[in-house]
């Protein structure tokens, strides 16, 4: 078969050095599918041509609010969420039973901050269903379609790095203490990339140079095609 | 880019890959086809969680005769189709910007990376979809031909065919481009 000319290969190879960094994307969406997930609503990906993009938008911003709500207010409770909050009209019947996750035991440790509030219901929306939004319980049921996904390591250690990126400029020391919390529980997880990128950038910007160039190392030596090398090696000049 | 300390696709058959896994080791995949497969930007993040919701929903029943990330590649590629169908139908989409691609490289990148990245982008999207996925599989993303026919669920000489007739059309893009003031 004809190969590419050489021209167009070093179109390609040009190009590919030029992609940008998909971490913060990578985060966001990550939240967003936790969100979710947790929230029970799993959309089949056939059912995208019944729904409008502003409903999908909408739904993906309130979920993640519902997220970060229950996130801050819950001390190690076993919940169930249903989709009602997160159910715009023009979705439902695209909406299967919430197979997957049903019910998956969430155990989220205490959040620094403020009390329990309830979660607000949606801008705009009329009054929202009489379901309750979060049920307390339930043991698992047999035999759930997917597998169980470790949802509580992943649920905080998302939160650790959105906390310790928040934090990095205004409060590195802050920013710094998070993640070594964060890791002292656990050394490893699918975020552990950006977390060490993070925790160079906090080293380096408490001035802590040496120990900012180590971890760089470490990051290099993990993830040599990582993006956040150079992001971190520039940073840290 | 493979950034998980595991490698998913060594797991064995009769395992279940691990969600986080999976979508450590294939958010910029699926990322970059989505993009590539002509998803504009503003539908790119709910295009990517509609890929791994659909990968969370029916990971208890992958059965390992793909690699987890053709599989999950496919997955993506139909997301983009279904999107790009919508778009179609209802009209509602914007129109492409191939010389502002998302995620377009700063400042700080060189100049000239970026303008291959917007060339390349804009030529890409300029294929017909079955040049254009093939394309971005084989070119781009370098899938195997085994494997794009995995995931596109098409005999491997189609793909061989098909790949050849991209490659065709993809240079006489180049050439027509070259050729504008």
């Amino acid at each position: 078969m004809k190969e590419l000319s050489t021209k167009a290969r070093a179109l390609l190879e040009s190009a590919r050095l030029g992609e940008p960094s998909l971490a913060a994307e990578k985060t966001k969406v990550l939240e967003a599918v936790q969100a979710k997930i947790l929230a029970g609503a799993v959309p089949s990906t056939a059912a995208l041509s019944g729904v409008t993009a502003a409903a999908r938008a909408t739904t993906s911003k309130v979920a993640l609010m519902l997220f970060w709500v229950l996130g801050a207010a819950t001390v190690a409770v076993a919940l169930t969420v249903q989709s009602p909050v997160i159910a715009p009209e023009p979705v439902i019947e695209a909406v299967e039973a919430p197979p997957v996750v049903e019910p998956v035991e969430v155990v989220i440790p205490p959040a620094p901050t403020p009390t329990p509030t309830p979660a607000p219901a949606p801008v705009g929306r009329p009054t929202p269903r009489k379901n309750k939004p979060v049920v307390v319980v339930a043991p698992a049921p047999a035999a759930p379609v997917a597998p169980k996904v470790d949802l509580c390591a992943l649920t905080v250690e998302l939160r650790a790095l959105k906390q310790a990126q928040q934090q990095l400029i205004r409060a590195p020391d802050k920013s710094l203490a998070g993640l070594e919390d964060f890791a002292r529980g656990c050394s490893t997880g699918p975020l552990l990339e950006e977390r060490q990128a993070t925790r160079a950038l906090a080293l380096c910007g408490l001035g802590r140079k040496d120990e900012g160039h180590a971890e760089l190392k470490s990051l290099e030596a993990r993830f040599p095609q990582s993006p956040s090398v150079a992001r971190v090696r520039q940073t840290c000049r | 880019m493979l950034t998980a300390s595991v490698p998913i696709d060594a797991v064995r058959a009769d395992e279940v890959p691990r969600f986080e896994d999976v979508y450590t080791q294939n958010f910029e995949i699926v990322w970059r086809t989505l993009r590539r497969m002509g998803v504009p930007p503003s539908h790119l993040d709910d295009a990517a969680q509609d890929v791994f919701l659909a990968v969370h929903r029916k990971l208890g029943q992958f059965e390992g005769r793909s690699t987890v990330r053709t599989w999950v590649v496919g997955i993506a590629i139909r997301v983009a189709k279904d999107q790009r169908r919508f778009a179609t139908t209802k009209g509602k989409y914007e129109q492409l910007d191939p010389s502002l691609p998302d995620g377009a490289p700063g400042p700080d990148l060189a100049a000239a990376t970026s303008q291959a990245l917007g060339l390349l982008e804009e030529l890409v999207i300029g294929l017909n979809e079955t040049h254009r996925e093939i394309f971005v599989l084989f070119e781009l993303e370098e899938l195997t031909a085994p494997e794009i026919s995995q995931a596109l669920g098409i005999n491997l000489n189609t793909v061989y065919s098909r790949l050849r007739l991209a490659r065709g059309a993809f240079e006489r893009a180049l050439e027509q481009r070259e050729l504008r003031p």
